[in-house]
């Protein structure tokens, strides 16, 4: 009888001991730095010595942890973006070294906006590239 | 998970009806037995003897074994199945969910340091999907353990009240010539 007594706190000690489910911790990357907003084609045009130019503009909601933007080309997508310009830091830019036109083309822009955030490690500030834009989708007529 | 367990309860209810249904003298004894006893009756404790006190301690330590050891074979294997259905369940539920906390560790520090948007948003998603199905192990577990905890709770009064003793399992002594005195046991396959 001694030997149920004794089992009976063994099995409250056993189910007590298997743990909860700990809570998941609060997410910081949606805070870090927002999504670039309303990128836009402003205008297709030809620079002085006859190249084909397109100008493009976006906006930020929030820029206080805002560094410089990256902005990102591509001939296909979602695939095969390349960075065009790094470290820019206005909110217009325009794109003057396109690739080769023969009739028409088409071109995928996207803008990342650059912050910064605190390394859990070190406790040092390190480079946080943020959520990437919309893509901007561009058609370019060669000049006949 | 929910289907699995919902299958879990029916065998568990279904091994134990079958144990209470069935058409042997575990039945026919137990239905005389209650028959013939009041309410009060049927929860008085029948007197122990070393025979009782030895199948208790089998009970408690795997349950069903004592009511086989009394003679009752097929109550003491169902309880037995549900038991150890019921503990399995409990462990591979807890297997899973250390798995799953373990793999959270590894994403939440993955996340922590990831470098760009893209990336930590990537772990968050999966963060999230583990997350949940830690809970759903933990559900688990915690029904499977209260499951085995019940069946363990249940066989204890089932041996204790309602399981009365068959008797010993019969000795025979012969004597051979060839090979002197033989011993046998006689198992009943009822």
């Amino acid at each position: 009888m001694k030997k149920i007594l004794l089992l009976i706190p063994v099995l409250i000690f056993v189910i007590s001991g298997c743990s909860k489910t700990e809570d998941l911790i609060s997410p910081y990357h949606f805070s870090i730095i927002p999504k670039v907003t309303n990128l836009k084609v402003d205008a297709i045009d030809t620079t002085q010595t006859g190249k084909r130019r397109i100008v493009m503009s976006w906006e930020m909601p929030d820029t206080s942890n805002l560094r410089f933007f990256e902005i990102y080309r591509s001939q296909k997508n979602p695939d095969n973006f390349k960075i065009i310009v790094s470290n820019y830091k206005d909110y217009v830019f325009a794109d003057s070294v396109l690739p080769a036109i023969t009739d028409s083309l088409r071109l995928f822009y996207l803008v990342y906006p650059i912050g910064t955030k605190t390394d859990v490690r070190t406790g040092t500030k390190v480079s946080f590239i943020g959520p990437p834009s919309d893509t901007l989708i561009v058609t370019v007529k060669k000049l006949k | 998970m929910k289907k699995f367990i919902l299958f879990v309860l029916i065998f568990y209810m279904f091994n134990i009806s079958y144990a209470q249904n069935n058409l042997n003298y575990t039945y026919q004894v137990y239905q005389e037995f209650r028959s013939n006893k009041s309410k009060k009756e049927l929860f008085e404790i029948p007197k122990f003897n070393p025979r009782r006190i030895t199948g208790l301690t089998y009970s408690v330590f795997v349950p069903g074994s004592g009511q086989i050891y009394l003679g009752h074979q097929t109550k003491g294997a169902a309880f037995a199945v549900t038991f150890f259905t019921g503990l399995v369940g409990a462990i591979v539920s807890q297997n899973n969910f250390i798995g799953n906390k373990e793999r959270l560790e590894t994403l939440q520090f993955d996340y922590l340091n990831a470098d760009r948007y893209t990336l930590a948003d990537y772990y968050w998603k999966q963060m999230v999907d583990v997350y949940n199905e830690q809970k759903m192990h933990e559900r688990a577990r915690n029904i499977f353990t209260a499951a085995t905890v019940f069946v363990w709770s249940l066989n204890l009064i089932d041996y204790i009240f309602w399981t009365d003793d068959k008797g010993p399992i019969e000795f025979s002594y012969k004597t051979d010539n060839n090979f002197g005195n033989i011993f046998s046991i006689a198992i009943p396959l009822n």
